[in-house]
C-alpha cells in the first residue's frame, strides 16, 4: 500500500471505497501516479479495477475516499469536468461512435473547440482552427498507423482497428493523464505488442502518464512498464516494478494463478 | 424531387373560368404547407435525428409559436395584446427556445423511450388546455372557442401598396384594398397582372414566398451549424452521451442547447401556421395532423439528413393535397379525380359489404404461397383471412346500417389518408430502415496545409 512518488503526483487516490448496496466492491484502495508514469494496474476477475476506474473518471460517486486530480479535488465532479483537467480515460467495451466516420470520431474531444467564441465556432466564422484540428486528427492516425481507415463509419471497423481509434480518439483530447481499461483485451498477439508499443512511444515523446488495466498478468510483466499496481478484492495487494512482482511469485500464484494467467477473458 | 414538383404543376383543380388563379392559389398553399412541414422536419431532425432525443412534442413547440403569435397581435378589443407582427416572433422564438433549453433538466436522466412519453404529453397538455381555456379566447369575436382576427405580415402593404387601411382611412381593412378597382399601384395587382390572373394575386402567395425564404435561410444555418464542430459533438451524443461527457463535453448543456434551437424553429413553423390559417382551435395540433405527419416525413425522408427531410415532407404533403381533391371529387361528378374516389369508394365497399368472397381470395393467396413456398405470401395471405373473416363474424348488417347514412358504404378519406401514410411508413420502416436519403458520413480531406508526421 506504500506508494513511492516520483514527484507531484497527477493523480492521487486516497482510501478509496465504493460500496453497491451491500456490495463493496473498492475496500480501501490508495495509489499514486507520477507525471510522465506507464503504471500497470492488474488483478482478478471482479477484483474492483473497473471500479475503482469509473470512480476516478466521475461516472460513479465514490462512497468514501478522495480522489485528487492535478492537485485538484475530482471527487465530486462531472466527467466532463474532470476531462477538462486533463484527463481521458476509455472503456473496457470499445465505445466509438458508431454512426460518425473515423475521422469524426477524433475531432469531438478536442477541448478548444468552442474557444474564443461559441457562437463563431458554431457558425464556423473562422476555418484555420479547424484546419488544425483536421491535420492533427489525421497525424494521430498516421502514429496509430491506421491513416486508411479515416474515412470509414466506426461501424465498420474490426476489434483492434477499434481500439487503435479510440486510442487516438483519447489522444485528442490532450490528455496529460490517460486511463486504458483493457487497451488490448480481445486483440491478437502481435497487434497487441504494437499498440503498447505506440503507448511506451506516446509516454516517452510526450511525457503523458498512462494507467492501463490489463488483467493478463505475463503480458504486461513483458511490456516494459514503468510500475505495477497489483488489486485484489478491492484492496492493493502490492504496488512495485515489474521486476518486484515477478520476484514476488508466491503471492502473484496465489491471487492470479488460476485466473490471472489465462488470457482473453473479459472481466465483467 | 424533380418528379414531385412535376407531380406539383399535375394537381387538378376544377375547370372555371378564374382557373388559373385558383392554380396560383393552389400551388401557393400546398408550397405553404410544405414549408411549415419541412420546418417541423427541420425541428425534430435536429432534436431526433442529431441529437438523439426521441421527441414526438414537435406540436408542443409549434403551438407555443402559433399561439403566442396569435394572442400577441391580435387587437386589444379583442382581448388581444395589439403588438407588432416581429417583435411577437421574436418573443415566440425566445419564448420556445426557453422552454427547450427548459425541457432538458427534468428529462436529463429519462432514456430515450421515456424523453418521448413526456414530450407527447406536453403536447396534449397545450392542446387541451387550449381547448378549456377562455383566457384563450383571443380575437374571436363571440363565444368560438380559439385565437383569431390577429394581422397578418405584410397584408396592408399587400394590398394597399403604400396606403394603409384602417378604421380611420379610406379602406376599412386590407380586403377592402383588395375589392378596391381603383388600387393598381399594389404588390398584390402588380403580381396579378404579371401572371394574368384577371384580379390581385392571392395573400396566401406573398406568405409562401416568405415562408420558402424562411425555410432556405434555416437550411443554410442548419447547414452551417451541423457541419460545425457542435454539430459533430451533438452526433457524438446519439450515438454515445457518456462517452461524450467523458470526452469533455457537457451533455446537458449540449442537448438542452439543441431542443432550444430546434423549438425555436418548430415555432417559427408554427408563426406561419397561425398565418396560413388565419384563425385557429386547438383541434389544428392533433397528433394525427401534426406530430404523426412529421415523424412520417422524418421516416420516410431519412433520418439526419436535411435533405431527406425536404422530400419527406413533399411527399406527406402531396398526398394530403391529393386526398383533399379526392375528398372534394367523392362529392360530385364534375370535380376532377371523381372516378378515383368513385373506384376507391366501391373496393372498400366490396371490403365491407362481401368480407367471405376477400377473406377467400386471400385463403387462395395463402394456398399459392404455400405452393411456392413463398413465406411472405403466405404469412400475408393467412392475415388476410384471419382480419376478413374477423369482419364477416362481427360486422352485421346492423352495424352497416348505424355506421353509413343511408346505407351507402362510403370510404372516408381521412382515414384513407392515414391507412395509406401509415402503409408507407411500414414499407419505409421494413425495406428502407434509413429512409429515402440516409446521412451521409462526414469525410474530410486532410487540409492542404497540414504536414505529416512521420
Amino acid at each position: 500500500m506504500e506508494v513511492s512518488p516520483l514527484s507531484e503526483p497527477v493523480l492521487k487516490v486516497e482510501n478509496l471505497r465504493k460500496e453497491f448496496g451491500g456490495l463493496v466492491a473498492v475496500k480501501d484502495v490508495s495509489f499514486e501516479v507520477g507525471p510522465g508514469e506507464f503504471i500497470g494496474l492488474i488483478g482478478p476477475n471482479g477484483c474492483g479495477k473497473s471500479t475503482t476506474f469509473n470512480c476516478i473518471s466521475g461516472l460513479l460517486d465514490q462512497t468514501a475516499g478522495s480522489i485528487e486530480i492535478f492537485g485538484k479535488d475530482a471527487s465530486n465532479m462531472r466527467p466532463d469536468q474532470i476531462q477538462n483537467l486533463g484527463f481521458t480515460r476509455t472503456f473496457q467495451h470499445t465505445r466509438l461512435w458508431r454512426q460518425m466516420t473515423v475521422i469524426e470520431n477524433l475531432l469531438v474531444p478536442p477541448r478548444d473547440q468552442f474557444k474564443p467564441n461559441p457562437f463563431a465556432s458554431i457558425l464556423q466564422l473562422s476555418s484555420s482552427a479547424e484546419e488544425e484540428r483536421l491535420a492533427r486528427a489525421y497525424d494521430v492516425l498516421e502514429q496509430l498507423e491506421v491513416p486508411h481507415m479515416a474515412h470509414n463509419l466506426a461501424s465498420e471497423l474490426s476489434g483492434g482497428q477499434s481500439k487503435l481509434v479510440d486510442i487516438g480518439r483519447s489522444m485528442m483530447g490532450d490528455p496529460k493523464l490517460l486511463l486504458l481499461d483493457e487497451p488490448v483485451a480481445g486483440v491478437a498477439g502481435p497487434l497487441a505488442m504494437k499498440i503498447f508499443n505506440n503507448l511506451r512511444q506516446i509516454v516517452d515523446e510526450t511525457g503523458i502518464s498512462v494507467l492501463i488495466i490489463e488483467h493478463n498478468m505475463d503480458f504486461i510483466l513483458r511490456q516494459g512498464v514503468d510500475r505495477i499496481v497489483v488489486m485484489n478484492e478491492g484492496e492493493i495487494l502490492m504496488v512495485g516494478t515489474p521486476d518486484e512482482v515477478r520476484s514476488n511469485r508466491e503471492v502473484i500464484e496465489a491471487y492470479l494463478g488460476a485466473a490471472g494467467d489465462e488470457s482473453g477473458g473479459e472481466e465483467e | 424531387m424533380f418528379i414531385l414538383i412535376l407531380f406539383l404543376a399535375w394537381l387538378p383543380i376544377a375547370e372555371s373560368d378564374d382557373f388559373r388563379f385558383k392554380k396560383v392559389l393552389q400551388v401557393s398553399n400546398v408550397l405553404l404547407t410544405l414549408s411549415i412541414f419541412i420546418l417541423m422536419s427541420f425541428s425534430l431532425n435536429l432534436h431526433t435525428g442529431y441529437t438523439g432525443m426521441v421527441n414526438f412534442g414537435v406540436i408542443f413547440f409549434v403551438a407555443i409559436g402559433t399561439i403566442t403569435v396569435g394572442i400577441l397581435t391580435a387587437p386589444e378589443n379583442l382581448h388581444g395584446y395589439d403588438w407588432a407582427i416581429l417583435p411577437a416572433v421574436l418573443i415566440a422564438l425566445l419564448l420556445a427556445a426557453a422552454f427547450g433549453w427548459a425541457l432538458a433538466y427534468p428529462t436529463a436522466r429519462l432514456r430515450t423511450d421515456y424523453f418521448a412519453i413526456v414530450t407527447i404529453s406536453l403536447g396534449e397538455i397545450v392542446r387541451v388546455l387550449l381547448a378549456g381555456e377562455p383566457l384563450l379566447r383571443v380575437g374571436a369575436v363571440g363565444n368560438a372557442i380559439g385565437i383569431s382576427s390577429y394581422p397578418l405580415p405584410f397584408e396592408d402593404m399587400w394590398f394597399c401598396g403604400s396606403e394603409t387601411s384602417g378604421p380611420d382611412t379610406n379602406w376599412v381593412s386590407p380586403d377592402a384594398c383588395r375589392d378596391d378597382p381603383n388600387l393598381t399601384d399594389t404588390p398584390a395587382y402588380l403580381i396579378g397582372e404579371w401572371l394574368n390572373l384577371g384580379e390581385p394575386a392571392p395573400y396566401m402567395f406573398l406568405l409562401m414566398i416568405m415562408s420558402v425564404v424562411a425555410v432556405i435561410l434555416v437550411w443554410i444555418l442548419l447547414n452551417r451549424i451541423l457541419s460545425s464542430p457542435w454539430g459533430r459533438i451533438l452526433k457524438a451524443i446519439r450515438e454515445d452521451e457518456e462517452v461524450a461527457q467523458h470526452h469533455g463535453h457537457d451533455v446537458l448543456t449540449h442537448k438542452a442547447a439543441s431542443l432550444a434551437l430546434g423549438a425555436s424553429i418548430a415555432a417559427l413553423a408554427g408563426a406561419f401556421w397561425a398565418w396560413k390559417l388565419t384563425g385557429f382551435e386547438p383541434s389544428f395540433m392533433s397528433p394525427a395532423r401534426s406530430t404523426f405527419l412529421v415523424w412520417a416525413a422524418f421516416i420516410i425522408g431519412g433520418t439526419s439528413n436535411n435533405r431527406g427531410m425536404v422530400v419527406g415532407a413533399f411527399i406527406i404533403v402531396l398526398m394530403e393535397f391529393v386526398f383533399n381533391v379526392l375528398v372534394a371529387g367523392q362529392g360530385s361528378t364534375d370535380l376532377p379525380l371523381h372516378t378515383t374516389a368513385a373506384r376507391i369508394d366501391s373496393l372498400f365497399e366490396w371490403l365491407i359489404l362481401s368480407p367471405w368472397e376477400v377473406a377467400s381470395l386471400f385463403l387462395v393467396a395463402s394456398f399459392v404461397g404455400f405452393a411456392i413456398r413463398s413465406e411472405r405470401i403466405l404469412e400475408t395471405g393467412l392475415a388476410g383471412v384471419a382480419i376478413f373473416s374477423f369482419t364477416a363474424v362481427a360486422l352485421g348488417q346492423r352495424s352497416i346500417d348505424e355506421s353509413f347514412f343511408g346505407g351507402v358504404v362510403t370510404a372516408d378519406m381521412l382515414y384513407f389518408k392515414l391507412f395509406l401514410i401509415g402503409c408507407l411508413m411500414l414499407f419505409s420502416l421494413k425495406f428502407n430502415t434509413k429512409g429515402l436519403l440516409p446521412e451521409v458520413p462526414v469525410r474530410p480531406e486532410r487540409p492542404n496545409g497540414g504536414e505529416s508526421v512521420e
